[in-house]
């Protein structure tokens, strides 16, 4: 897993309205929070 | 364009190529085919400053056993975010 103090690997992929999301335009901006959940609402 | 969904955050999708970005940050459970739960807070210098991997317990229950994540509850996130802006203004 990433660690503390090390550079957030850039990516991007698509939202929930399918628009380009990229890391890196936040950078300068905003904290991020990135939020890893699998199996949401499915008792998985 | 068709119609947008409002919602206060933005749900990404990791699935096309499938756990790239899981994979990117050593979070992918080659097992399971999915992303291991967890949480990672980058500040604006795009450094990383906070992550937390939800652990699964296995719990004794009345019923026999079972496996439940440790709790990380938003006001946690939210603290620790407020923590890095704390730091950024000095």
């Amino acid at each position: 897993m990433v660690e503390v103090g090390q550079h957030a690997p850039d990516f991007t992929v698509v939202d929930h309205n399918r628009r380009d999301v990229t890391l890196s335009n936040y950078v300068g901006h905003k904290n991020v929070v990135l939020s890893f959940h699998v199996y949401s609402f499915t008792g998985g | 364009m068709g119609p947008t969904l409002e919602y206060p955050i933005r749900l990404l999708t990791d699935f096309h190529p499938k756990g790239k970005v899981a994979r990117l940050y050593g979070l992918y459970n080659e097992e399971r085919g999915t992303a291991n739960r967890a949480v990672v807070i980058i500040d604006t210098k795009g450094i990383v400053r906070f992550r937390r991997l939800y652990t699964s317990l296995l719990k004794s229950t009345v019923t026999g056993q079972e496996y439940v994540d440790t709790d990380l509850k938003n006001e946690d996130i939210l603290a620790e975010v407020d923590k890095i802006n704390e730091i950024e203004r000095y």
